[in-house]
């Protein structure tokens, strides 16, 4: 049974091949875990993967107070949350979410939560969203909600589509044109006045979207009123004509 | 003024209208030279990705000579590269183009008609779609994506805008691989049982220390999507073939022109296999990290068989070519082998061999069915351009083609038969593999 300790630490040298070889073992290791009927397996192995990213270790600084620090550092803490991602599920979730409260691991702890599937992930990915620091990291965690369902989901989105930064306002829109929820449209538009022309562009192609997946889930009506917005209005020739022929082909 | 029903995109009517409201003198730069498009018949152009295949073989190549294409802008994250294909404009056209770092910029522009996307694979996507989103035609070279979810993504944005949208997989214009394929489509070798292809593996690589990026390279835009790495000179420009962040090694650099002709031979351009396994030799040392040799089996519905290897073939073809008069004997090395229940056909960029030389006089009946002609790449996605028909390689069929060979590098990742559904496009009873239908993506970025 593979040491999955040393695999992380390896992960985390700074010698390139050894991270390399350590890289090509978790492929291997998860993938086999990871095979259907070996949930047991599985489920072991996401669990210690999930311990190297919380062990601690005291360390003393220059004052003399000690403080506890985490034990693997932050370039084999990001490559253990890629590679959780192939075999974590809820358990490995609250992990995960602590390794996105350190700058230099969260953006590979949220790409791993963007990986999985389960209501957990969803709920971290939700928080990060609303309360995580900085704009890029903010709409990389709404970027991850599109598509998602649950009651947390919509609620973050239409929440971020109200935020006071206009990159989270936008992707919170972008995101929300993946439910095929009627509501979402008010949202947008709102999001569409409060910006310039290239938040306009962008926010009639979510529109756009949005009715697609409108009218895919059954709710032409809703779906049609979009679209005849967009082939009626002052849109850029773009979306107006791909309204115009999608209204063609609901009838 | 006269115009080729059809052939003018760009608001004919309403200029058409304006002239015979306006006086009868109309400047001469109206009218075409002799042999020559009008310029209002030229479609305007940007470049996407002018490294060395976008430069050298698409703009020198492809572009600048053609008459019926207006360079207009060129774009690339390395300052060098976009400099010089700028250059190359304004040495063959007189005529200077923008120069833009970011696609965006690019795709912004109302009086760009298409682009020709040549990025690495990583970014092919999210330029496509961006492009098609502001209206823009689109060719984009091949592998369409580095995922199958991005390639139905790119099919769903292409029929959401009606794009003409060719998947640079040329060799469906050469008469070669085509007159290959309708002799396999009508059954001229028989049933066909199994289809091979030989597309060479990949080295190792050389490890290199990560080092400072170069001035004229902004590393973080072309890493784009794909997750933070150090620079080093070899993982970029040409070399990110063969790390699996930006590429899928040789099964999708060749597989896709390999696996895309077998995929028209068997007649599967809105479908694919149903079931994949998979061997993968992975250097122990890296740095590329993609498989170096490979064999993959793939199983179709109906029991056809497509086998992509990296190896040379294990036994010596034996025949006379196309055109030819002497029988060849030799192991091949790259290309496409059909065997049928009566016979079998080789193609290769270099030839065409048969089991019986007399199928090359093969007399197709109106009853037999027929593959799409183009003579020249290009020229397709232009005449489709202006007849608004989808192309040869529409891009549902580069994203079929290019999901054969991500299916390939899964099952070889996994190390385990999968099963595949090729209208839901996932994979049945596998949790694991579904995750690898697509990929996260760096903030900011998304589909």
């Amino acid at each position: 049974m593979a040491n999955i300790n040393e695999l992380a630490k390896q992960l985390g040298s700074d010698d390139q091949i050894k991270v390399y070889q350590a890289k090509q073992e978790m492929v291997l290791l998860t993938a086999a875990a990871g095979a259907p009927g070996k949930d047991r397996q599985r489920s072991d192995m996401a669990a210690e993967m999930a311990n190297c990213l919380t062990t601690e270790m005291p360390q003393k600084d220059n004052k003399g107070k000690v403080s506890k620090v985490p034990e693997l550092n932050a370039r084999g803490r990001s490559l253990v949350s890629r590679y959780l991602a192939n075999v974590g599920d809820q358990s490995e979730v609250a992990a995960l979410e602590r390794a996105m409260h350190d700058f230099d691991v969260r953006e590979m702890a949220r790409w791993a939560l963007a990986r999985m599937t389960c209501q957990a992930a969803t709920d971290a990915l939700a928080k990060a969203a609303k309360t995580g620091i900085g704009d890029e990291f903010r709409v990389g965690a709404i970027n991850a909600l599109a598509g998602r369902s649950g009651s947390s989901v919509r609620e973050t989105l239409v929440a971020c589509a109200a935020s006071p930064s206009p990159e989270v306002r936008l992707a919170a829109a972008e995101a929300l044109a993946c439910d095929a929820e009627a509501a979402n449209d008010a949202v947008l538009a709102k999001v569409a006045a409060g910006g310039g022309k290239r938040t306009g562009m962008r926010v009639a192609k979510a529109r756009l979207r949005l009715a697609e997946n409108l009218v895919a889930a059954g709710q032409k009506q809703a779906g049609r009123q979009i679209y005849q917005q967009l082939a009626d209005g002052k849109y850029d020739p773009a979306q107006q004509k791909a309204a115009q022929a999608a209204l063609k082909h609901v009838g | 003024m006269s115009a080729k029903p059809g052939s003018n995109r760009r608001e004919f009517l309403k200029k058409s209208a304006a002239a015979l409201a306006a006086p009868t003198i109309v400047p001469a730069t109206v009218f075409a030279k002799p042999g020559e498009p009008a310029p209002s018949d030229r479609v305007v152009v940007g470049s996407i990705g002018t490294g060395d295949l976008g430069r050298r073989h698409h703009l020198n190549g492809k572009l600048l000579p053609n008459k019926r294409i207006r360079m207009a802008a060129v774009c690339d994250v390395d300052r060098n590269h976009r400099d010089q294909a700028a250059t190359d404009c304004f040495t063959k056209t007189g005529k200077p183009v923008a120069i833009y770092k970011d696609f965006r910029d690019l795709c912004d522009r109302p009086d760009i008609d298409a682009v020709l996307i040549a990025t690495p694979d990583h970014w092919h996507a999210l330029a496509a779609i961006y492009a098609m989103e502001a209206g823009k035609d689109v060719y984009c070279e091949k592998p369409l994506t580095l995922t199958i979810h991005q390639g139905r993504e790119m099919v769903n944005a292409a029929r959401r805008y009606g794009t003409v949208f060719q998947t640079g997989s040329q060799q469906r214009s050469n008469d070669r691989f085509r007159l290959a394929c309708e002799l396999v489509r009508n059954k001229k070798i028989g049933q066909l049982q199994r289809v091979d292809t030989y597309i060479n593996g990949v080295d190792a690589g050389v490890w290199e220390p990560p080092t400072t990026p170069p001035p004229e390279l902004d590393w973080n835009f072309w890493l784009g999507p794909a997750p933070y790495a150090d620079y080093s000179p070899n993982r970029c420009h040409y070399q990110f073939r063969w790390y699996s962040d930006y590429s899928g090694g040789k099964m999708t650099d060749w597989g896709a022109h390999h696996n895309d002709i077998a995929q028209w031979g068997i007649g599967a351009d809105d479908t694919g296999p149903v079931k994949v396994s998979g061997k993968g030799m992975y250097y122990k040392d890296g740095p590329h990290d993609v498989a170096g040799e490979f064999d993959v089996d793939y199983t179709y519905a109906g029991g056809v068989t497509l086998h992509c290897h990296s190896s040379p073939m294990d036994h010596d073809l034996e025949g006379i070519p196309l055109g030819k008069k002497e029988k060849i004997k030799k192991q091949e090395t790259n290309g496409v082998l059909f065997t049928g229940s009566d016979g079998w056909v080789f193609v290769s960029r270099s030839m065409l061999v048969a089991s019986d030389p007399k199928l090359y006089d093969t007399q197709f009946s109106s009853d037999d069915t027929r593959l799409y002609v183009s003579q020249d790449h290009h020229e397709n996605w232009l005449d489709c351009i202006a007849s608004r028909q989808r192309p040869i390689c529409d891009v549902e069929i580069g994203h079929r083609s290019a999901t054969v060979c991500h299916l390939g590098n899964i099952a070889m990742q996994l190390r385990r038969e999968l099963a595949w559904d090729p209208q839901k496009e996932q994979f049945v009873d596998d949790d694991q593999a579904n995750l690898m239908v697509s990929k996260p993506m760096r903030a900011p970025w998304h589909l």
